[in-house]
């Protein structure tokens, strides 16, 4: 189901699914030895294993690779890039189906995409995080009370450390707006 | 009576630049082996086990034949062989020329330690200060700056390392025996003077030049400078312009006068370029500005004592050179080293563990841990470190690794019950050879477990080196695993050597991107260098297989372009003293070496001597000293005229008993050399003074100097009795002689070639062009084997195969018989007369893969009519060529389709554009489709080159093709390894299965279904395909019965069975018997071409003696004795024996024949000798061993 799906949403925006070759293509020498799902610190969070993700990726099943969080959950450490003997992009082609799978507008990476753009938005604006205003607009844009209620007791704990510093929003400097602009462009 | 015969340098005395050279001495070449280390043997002197038997076996690569010539030791230990000069310690300066007449610069460095003055007593080492990693044990023990460059060598010679030596000389005060002298280094002989009136420039001149270690005086006026010059040579001299008094041109004119040779470099304070030019014109060398840097003048210095020391290199003629400088070894700790080697301990190489394994090795006959000494019982093997590494820049495969950690891994767990643990992983376990897989087997066998995965990284544990190493990898399903290991085996692949490379360059010979010497297309061993060859790991990454066949390949090419058809074969002249000296009665002369006195202090020589002379044969016992040099010979040789002695002993160190210092002796004296016995006196004389002075620490009566000959003569009445009795064996060694001349064997001077494929017909071409006549034999209408349908593909092959086929059919010396077969043969081996059929006439079963060869040309039809009025060839030597053809498939009904094809079919079907690839298609390639399993449990090598040069069209057609590639190790070993990064870049789908679980075919017919379950994804997976290429290997076209009428066996898979599939790759038992192709082993075109020039090479070094000289040691049989037992046949183990049942007697055959022996100790009736050594002879010897032990 999730799975017809992506093919669909992948049917409709064939610029992302010419991106996904794109990405196919960096790591098209994978000779599959399994380097990167060893080194991975996150392995055991994944569902898929990035040998696997790569696999099915080279095998065209690129809604097998959507329907798994594997990338998402990429901290680009660069340990496989650095491992692999190939000497492939893999943080980079990870980072590219991040960027696919955010643009396909995908259900399941809903909230990692609005955490991702709350935080990204936040730096634009301020050139830092400032958490609890970066939390709000994350909520808001979730639209679901349920999702704050699961972070309740995390900021009550950094709450009583004195960890978070609640201020009131301002439009903030904005100077990095051209830097992200110029990104953007580069981008697409 | 020897004309002059072809002279040919190899450079690098590793394995291949030892069989090349072994080659082409064996052909009658002179060879020059000149080798960059101390000692010979390169990286295999360091392995003591080989696959496939575990052993090492080297000696195999010794001559057969005129054994005589050689030394018949392990090959570990020396090499000798009377036409190879030998130059250890000596680089290739330069090269110029061309084939036929090459100069080449040698620079030997200067050994400190005569070798044959050394008598390995030791003492140097004892009170060498110096203590560094000793390389010979890859680092894992120490060594001291004067060693012994390897323990197993026969030399006892000591060596100085230049570079750690700290120049103390106390091993020159310790020395016996004066062998050791602290020679003036190179640069030191370089003498520079420097003329300047300022004292700073002097001064710091003096320092900059000194540093660099020349020799430097200093003048501050140019009288002084002259003054100088009048009493010492000097080789250059930097002299200011301005000076007080003498100027600098003045000074230039009266030196040049002096010295002509000088070069003189002006300095001048200011830009005073006028007079500068004007001292140029008198002959200044160069001029520099004041104030220089010192790297300006130093350039100038080292660029003319560059100049001094090519002018004392030595320079030689030789007409063709091979290269076989091998490689480095992979350095794990560069760059990123993510296994921690040199941090972790436990983490070593596979060298490393190569030493652990060898009994001279770290742990002796222990297997422990480097680090903490505790016995090692779980050992993990990581593959592919340093190769099919992109992030290292080695895109290549280094092709013997993974065969290396089998073996490895199998000798650890079969020789140490301790091992519990032997796993190795992998990422394609590369078994890419005839009995490559079933060793792998054999290892599974044993217990050493296989892991396909790459383990990313290694973390130290730095709190207790004792508590293992833990091991994380992802294993094929989708979990990452751990276990703890004692030890980490990096299994190094290997790197171009930075010398080579650099020569290359210098030289104009074509590299390729990873800095291998590239070899010309068809010509495996040429490269780009008309009259250079390269063999061994120079070319690419190669195993010992490899590196034997293409070294013979080399030596091959060698002898075609030093073009030896004018010159004859050097043969030895036999001692010109009659036969009937071993009837005469014998006269012996032992000449004692004092060894500079050393054998007088530690023995009553007097005493010694009357010993012997109560031996009323023994006419004289001399006292010489130094037979090692000229002089002391000539001494020993003017003893043995005066007194007319008929037989010699000479008593000395272990250098004269060598066989080339016997071979000496012998000619000088003019006595046939089984007339001469060497005894090594002064090694027990060494372990006797050793024990002495053992015991006399032990009683403390050292302190008295003036009883220090108390104990000396104590030593002598100790000594005197087994001196005299090792003296006394080798008496009775010369005593009983037999000079019966061995049976030479006849043979005819001509080849027969079975086959006219490719290997057959180069194998045709190289022995014919050294002058043989050959018959080639081919059983179908043309020539040209399998490359008839490869062809079409390439047009470089279709160039070369036209131009092979031309060739043969216009070289006089080949008679080609077509639609020929070979029906039976009499005659004996070197004599054989065999019997040519018309092909498909007998009721033989000649299952002809080659049948869509085509109708034949003219010419072919003119030959083959020509030769179908012969019935009977004549030849000396055989060559089996007959090759391979593809597999049977073996589908079963169920599985045939349009859409299936075998990998033969679809390549004509490509080439015959029957496909059309030009629109998208989809087509999968199951590899190792019947091959390596069962019955054909050999990996077939050509098809997974194949499979991805297919894959590689179809996408180059058309990228939308879809292609899958099934396979189960990805077989591109080498640099072929580029072509399955290529495949893989250019989209190509691979997909590993288990050899237990292949990929399933639903034919239908729009082409077929294929299901397969994949290991990385855990599940089962199925794809439409409209075409199936089955990989089915080949299988060897080599009827049973033609092997066995030449007397050589096949192996279990129908391949021709080689003497020995290591060391002699190409020959049966029976060494007139040849083989090369495929039906020698699964190859490739090169690798064919390989053997086929290898096969030639033997073939022409046995066709090029007029007669075999059968060796001194022979055996014979006394036919009244003999009762046709035949225990002795199967006993001996080179065959060289068969019952002639006409005559019924018991033929030996003199070429094949090594006088080991066996058959006497067998033969139960006394039937079975050996010349040269008779019971009388031996029971003689032990005797005199064995009295006074009772």
């Amino acid at each position: 189901m999730v799975s017809s799906n992506i093919s669909e949403k992948l049917a409709a925006f064939p610029e992302i699914s010419h991106r996904v070759d794109q990405i196919k293509h960096l790591v098209d020498a994978c000779i599959q030895c399994g380097t990167c799902s060893a080194s991975c610190p996150n392995l055991d969070f994944m569902d898929m294993t990035p040998r696997r993700m790569w696999r099915y990726l080279l095998a065209g099943r690129v809604e097998k690779v959507f329907a798994s969080h594997t990338f998402t959950l990429c901290s680009s450490c660069y340990v496989c890039t650095l491992r692999c003997p190939r000497g492939l992009p893999l943080t980079e082609a990870m980072a590219g189906l991040k960027q696919a799978a955010f643009a396909l507008k995908l259900d399941q990476f809903r909230r990692s995409r609005l955490f991702y753009a709350a935080f990204m938005e936040n730096i634009r604006q301020y050139g830092r995080v400032r958490e609890m205003e970066m939390m709000t607009r994350y909520f808001l844009a979730v639209k679901n009370p349920l999702v704050p209620l699961g972070y309740a007791s995390m900021g009550t704990r950094l709450l009583k450390k004195n960890k978070l510093h609640p201020g009131l929003p301002s439009r903030g400097t904005g100077k990095l707006a051209h830097l992200f602009e110029q990104a953007h462009r580069q981008e697409y | 009576m020897t004309q002059q015969s072809a002279r040919i340098m190899v450079v690098g005395g590793g394995i291949s630049g030892i069989n090349a050279s072994l080659d082409l001495a064996r052909a009658g070449c002179q060879v020059l082996l000149v080798e960059q280390s101390d000692h010979l043997g390169g990286l295999l002197s360091q392995m003591d086990r080989q696959f496939p038997d575990s052993g090492c076996g080297m000696c195999r690569l010794l001559p057969l034949f005129n054994r005589d010539q050689t030394s018949e030791h392990c090959l570990r230990r020396g090499l000798f062989h009377e036409n190879i000069e030998t130059c250890l310690r000596t680089d290739l300066i330069s090269v110029e020329g061309e084939p036929g007449s090459f100069t080449v610069a040698l620079k030997q460095q200067a050994s400190r330690v005569d070798p044959a003055l050394c008598i390995g007593c030791g003492r140097c080492e004892a009170v060498c200060p110096v203590d560094v990693a000793d390389p010979f044990n890859a680092g894992l023990t120490s060594r001291k700056a004067i060693y012994r460059p390897c323990p197993q060598s026969f030399s006892y010679a000591y060596t100085i390392d230049p570079h750690t030596c700290t120049d103390c000389r106390a091993c020159r005060d310790a020395c016996p025996t004066g062998a050791i002298t602290f020679a003036a280094k190179e640069r030191e002989t370089f003498h520079v003077l420097v003329v300047d009136d300022e004292k700073i420039v002097r001064d710091s001149m003096k320092e900059w030049l000194a540093e660099e270690g020349y020799q430097v005086w200093t003048a501050a006026s140019a009288k002084k400078a002259l003054e100088l010059m009048a009493d010492t040579p000097f080789h250059m001299m930097l002299t200011d312009i301005k000076m007080p008094g003498m100027d600098g041109v003045e000074l230039l004119a009266r030196a040049k006068a002096l010295q002509p040779d000088l070069d003189v470099v002006m300095m001048t304070a200011y830009a005073a370029v006028d007079s500068a030019v004007e001292a140029m014109k008198q002959g200044a060398l160069e001029y520099v500005i004041k104030p220089f840097e010192p790297d300006t003048v130093l350039a100038m210095v080292s660029t003319c004592f560059a100049a001094f020391s090519a002018a004392r290199a030595r320079v030689e003629t030789v007409d063709a050179m091979i290269l076989a400088r091998g490689n480095d070894l992979f350095a794990p700790d560069v760059k990123t080293n993510p296994y921690g080697y040199r941090k972790i301990p436990g983490v070593v190489t596979s060298l490393e563990f190569e030493r652990m394994l060898s009994h001279a090795g770290p742990g002796l006959d222990t297997l422990v841990h480097p680090a903490t000494g505790q016995p090692v019982q779980r050992i993990a093997w990581f593959q592919c470190t340093g190769s099919r590494d992109l992030q290292y820049g080695n895109a290549f495969c280094s092709s013997f690794c993974c065969m290396a950690s089998v073996k490895q891994s199998m000798l650890a767990k079969t020789l140490y019950p301790q091992v519990t643990d032997a796993c190795i992983f992998y990422m394609d376990l590369r078994t890419p050879g005839k009995a490559y897989d079933l060793y792998a087997d054999q290892a599974r066998q044993a217990g050493v477990t296989f892991i396909r995965s790459r383990v990313h990284s290694l973390a130290p544990d730095t709190t207790d080196p004792g508590a293992g190493i833990r091991v994380v990898w992802a294993d094929g399903a989708a979990k990452t695993c751990e276990k703890i290991f004692d030890l980490v085996v990096l299994a190094v692949g290997v790197q171009p050597k930075d010398a080579g490379t650099a020569f290359a360059e210098n030289n104009g010979i074509a590299m390729d991107a990873s800095g291998f010497i590239r070899p010309e297309p068809f010509y495996p061993a040429h490269t780009s260098r008309p009259g250079i060859f390269a063999c061994g790991g120079l070319t690419g990454p190669k195993d010992i297989h490899e590196s034997i066949v293409l070294a013979s390949a080399a030596a091959m090419s060698a002898m075609e372009a030093a073009d030896m058809t004018d010159c004859q074969m050097s043969e030895k002249s036999a001692s010109t003293k009659p036969v009937t000296i071993a009837k005469e009665v014998p006269r012996i002369m032992v000449a004692i070496c004092r060894c500079r006195d050393l054998v007088q202090e530690a023995l009553d020589t007097e005493a010694v001597s009357h010993a012997l002379r109560l031996d009323p044969e023994v006419a004289a016992v001399e006292m010489t000293d130094r037979l090692c040099r000229e002089d002391g010979m000539d001494a020993m040789i003017a003893g043995i005229e005066k007194i007319g002695a008929n037989r010699l002993v000479t008593a000395s160190c272990a250098f004269c008993v060598k066989k080339q210092q016997l071979h000496r002796m012998a000619d000088l004296a003019d006595l046939p050399i089984q007339c001469v016995a060497g005894v090594d006196v002064i090694t027990s004389i060494i372990a006797g003074a050793e024990k002495a002075s053992g015991a006399e620490k032990a009683s403390g009566a050292e302190n008295d100097p003036a009883a220090e000959k108390a104990p000396a003569a104590g030593q002598t009445a100790f000594a005197i009795q087994p001196m005299v009795r090792q003296i006394r064996t080798g008496i009775s060694r010369v005593k009983t002689i037999s000079l019966e001349p061995g049976k030479e064997g006849g043979m005819f001077s001509r080849a027969l070639v079975v086959g006219g494929g490719i290997a057959g017909m180069t194998a045709a071409l190289a022995i014919a062009g050294r002058g043989f006549a050959v018959d080639l034999v081919e059983k179908s209408p043309a020539l040209g084997g399998n490359l008839v349908w490869l062809h079409p593909g390439s047009q470089d092959l279709t160039a070369f195969l036209e131009d092979r086929k031309a060739a043969v059919l216009a070289h006089d010396l080949i008679r080609v018989h077509t639609r020929t077969r070979v029906h039976s043969t009499t005659g004996r081996p070197g004599l054989w007369e065999t019997r040519l059929a018309p092909a498909g006439s007998a009721d033989e079963d000649m299952s002809s893969h080659k049948d869509d060869a085509g109708t034949g040309d003219a010419e072919l039809s003119d030959s083959s009519k020509g030769a179908s009025s012969i019935h009977q060839v004549r030849h000396g030597v055989v060559v089996l060529a007959v090759g391979g053809a593809q597999a049977d498939p073996g589908i079963a009904t169920c599985e045939t389709g349009p859409g299936i094809y075998t990998q033969q079919g679809f390549q004509q079907a490509l080439d015959n554009k029957t496909i059309d690839t030009g629109t998208p298609v989809r087509v999968a390639m199951i590899q190792c489709r019947g091959s390596r399993q069962n019955d054909r449990n050999y990996c077939s090598r050509v098809c997974c080159p194949r499979s991805l040069e297919q894959a590689l069209f179809l996408k180059n057609r058309n990228p939308d093709s879809r292609v899958h590639v099934f396979y189960r190790d990805m077989m591109t070993p080498g640099l072929l390894e580029t072509l399955y990064t290529q495949a893989r870049q250019a989209g190509v789908l691979f997909f590993p299965y288990e050899k237990h679980n292949p990929p399933c075919l639903e034919p239908d017919d729009n082409g077929c279904k294929i299901t397969w379950s994949d290991a990385i994804l855990g599940r089962s997976m199925e794809t439409a395909v409209d075409y199936v290429v089955l990989a089915t290997g080949v299988t060897p076209n080599m009827p049973p019965d033609l092997a066995q009428i030449f007397g050589a066996d096949l192996d279990q898979f129908g391949f021709f069975d080689q003497a020995d599939s290591k060391w002699r790759p190409v020959e049966a038992l029976e060494p007139r018997v040849l083989a090369c192709g495929l039906a020698l082993e699964p190859a490739n075109i090169a690798s064919s071409l390989a053997t086929a020039r290898a096969a030639a090479a033997r073939a022409v070094a046995i066709l090029s003696q007029e007669k075999i000289q059968p060796g001194i040691e022979m055996a014979r049989v006394r036919n009244s004795y003999c009762s046709l037992c035949q225990l002795c046949i199967s006993a001996c183990p080179y065959g060289a024996r068969h019952v002639d049942h006409q005559a019924g007697v018991v033929v030996i055959d003199p070429l094949v024949c090594q006088g080991c022996g066996i058959c006497a100790a067998v033969c139960p009736s006394g039937a079975a000798v050996v010349d040269g050594i008779s019971p009388v002879h031996m029971l003689d010897v032990i005797n005199t061993a064995l009295s006074g032990h009772g």
